[in-house]
């Protein structure tokens, strides 16, 4: 479901403007990536845990070609999904 | 933070109503579910996508994934974002020798090499820290800036790895393997027209051989017994008159019957020098050793029904006169020579 539908549904389903609905969402992702930059984890509930986690950095050696890099720490976004999302995503529809 | 004060941060920023900002949140928490248990994915962006992916065979189930967006992935990483993969170089890896060795279950893994001689022990479990990144990089940028080829900066290898074995050479084989590329996408068409060269000449050959069509040759290799019939014929004639000592020989005809040149000369003792399936190659032979001052001569054999044309040198009358000769022979030629009897 692309970002269109998701506007188009909701905006049907409760009878409002295509642009507020718009509005309303890009301010809820951007309280949630604030969120996450400021905390450094963002919990929404029924959904699961966001947490940046730290991925550090090692010495990786390429056997093909013979060569010895450094892979370069990094931070990335994990996610760890909910016990109820898990029960939902298993029911039949 | 609760979603209560998530929502309230929303309604903060004046966008809308908070009844519109429930509602709407409410409806996209409803949807996303709704969807991932339909197995689709959903987009939010600016933040990410939702989905599922299928997990297991017996007990296949549903386990959601998120994958953020790239910019806000690349925002979440931007304490480290100057930082790149860098290549220390490459080591030299002799096959046999090179393993990986686990010492213990807590011990890192360090893989051994023998490179010129020296061992080099990596641990590739090596956590790195940012200023030692940093510094690499910085390293690696200023000989660049002053044109100089970047050494490997000495990051926790041995000092033997640093001074003797490791060799830069990913800039040597890549052009290699382009070259190699190239060569093999215009090689195509070449190959393929020489294929069908070989391909028509080994028809023509066979053709050739089975007789079926005659492209070169005086004439059919199986078909006229009666020229080579007089040469048989006639040195036995000619040699019987004069040495009445010896028989001439008289097995030619039971084995070969009538096809062999045999030289004039007397003695049933020869020396072999080659053995050949072809008649050409074999007569090439012969004129050749004749050539150069011997009296060679080609006989024909069959060994397990096929037939052999053997170059032979000389006729003597004792065994022990051939051995001498063929004693001489093998000192002048690469495959050596050996007695044995005309006719056999």
């Amino acid at each position: 479901m692309s970002h269109d539908e998701l506007i188009n549904i909701i905006s049907e389903r409760a009878g409002i403007s295509k642009q507020t609905v718009r509005d309303v969402l890009n301010s809820i992702t951007d309280v949630w990536t604030q969120e996450v930059f400021a905390r450094g984890e963002l919990i929404l509930e029924n959904i699961g845990e966001f947490i940046v986690e730290h991925r550090p950095g090692r010495k990786g050696v390429n056997t093909e070609t013979r060569e010895i890099f450094l892979v370069p720490p990094r931070d990335y976004l994990s996610f760890q999904p909910s016990r109820e999302l898990i029960e939902w995503s298993n029911k039949t529809p | 933070m609760t979603k209560d004060e998530l929502l309230k941060k929303c309604v903060d920023r004046g966008v809308a109503d908070k009844n519109v900002v429930e509602s709407v949140s409410h409806l996209l928490y409803v949807y996303l579910l709704s969807a991932l248990q339909k197995g689709q994915r959903v987009e939010v962006p600016g933040f990410g996508t939702f989905g599922t992916r299928v997990v297991g065979v017996k007990r296949a189930r549903r386990i959601p994934f998120f994958e953020a967006d790239v910019d806000f992935s690349e925002r979440v990483n931007e304490r480290y974002k100057s930082l790149k993969s860098l290549v220390l170089g490459t080591y030299h890896l002799i096959p046999a020798i090179g393993e990986v060795s686990y010492k213990g279950r807590d011990e890192q893994p360090e893989m051994v090499t023998e490179m010129g001689g020296k061992e080099i022990v990596l641990d590739t479990r090596h956590e790195a820290s940012v200023e030692e990144f940093e510094n690499a990089v910085r390293q690696v940028d200023e000989k660049r800036q002053t044109k100089e080829k970047p050494s490997m900066p000495q990051f926790n290898l041995k000092d033997e790895a640093t001074e003797g074995g490791v060799k830069q050479r990913e800039s040597e084989t890549t052009p290699r393997l382009r070259e190699a590329g190239a060569g093999q996408g215009g090689g195509g068409m070449i190959g393929r027209i020489l294929l069908g060269v070989a391909v028509l000449a080994l028809i023509a050959v066979g053709l050739q051989y089975f007789g079926i069509i005659k492209f070169w040759g005086t004439g059919p290799q199986t078909g006229d017994p009666t020229t080579p019939a007089t040469e048989t014929v006639a040195p036995p004639k000619e040699e019987a008159p004069p040495p009445a000592v010896v028989t001439p020989t008289p097995r030619i005809e039971t084995p070969t019957p009538v096809r062999s040149q045999i030289s004039p000369g007397t003695g049933n003792f020869t020396v072999q020098v080659s053995s050949w399936i072809s008649r050409g190659k074999a007569t090439e032979e012969a004129d050749r050793l004749s050539a150069a001052g011997m009296s060679a001569f080609v006989e024909e054999g069959i060994v397990d029904g096929t037939a052999r044309f053997r170059v032979r040198v000389g006729r003597y009358a004792t065994r022990r006169e051939a051995a001498e000769n063929a004693a001489r022979l093998s000192e002048q030629l690469e495959d050596g020579a050996w007695v044995t009897r005309v006719g056999l």
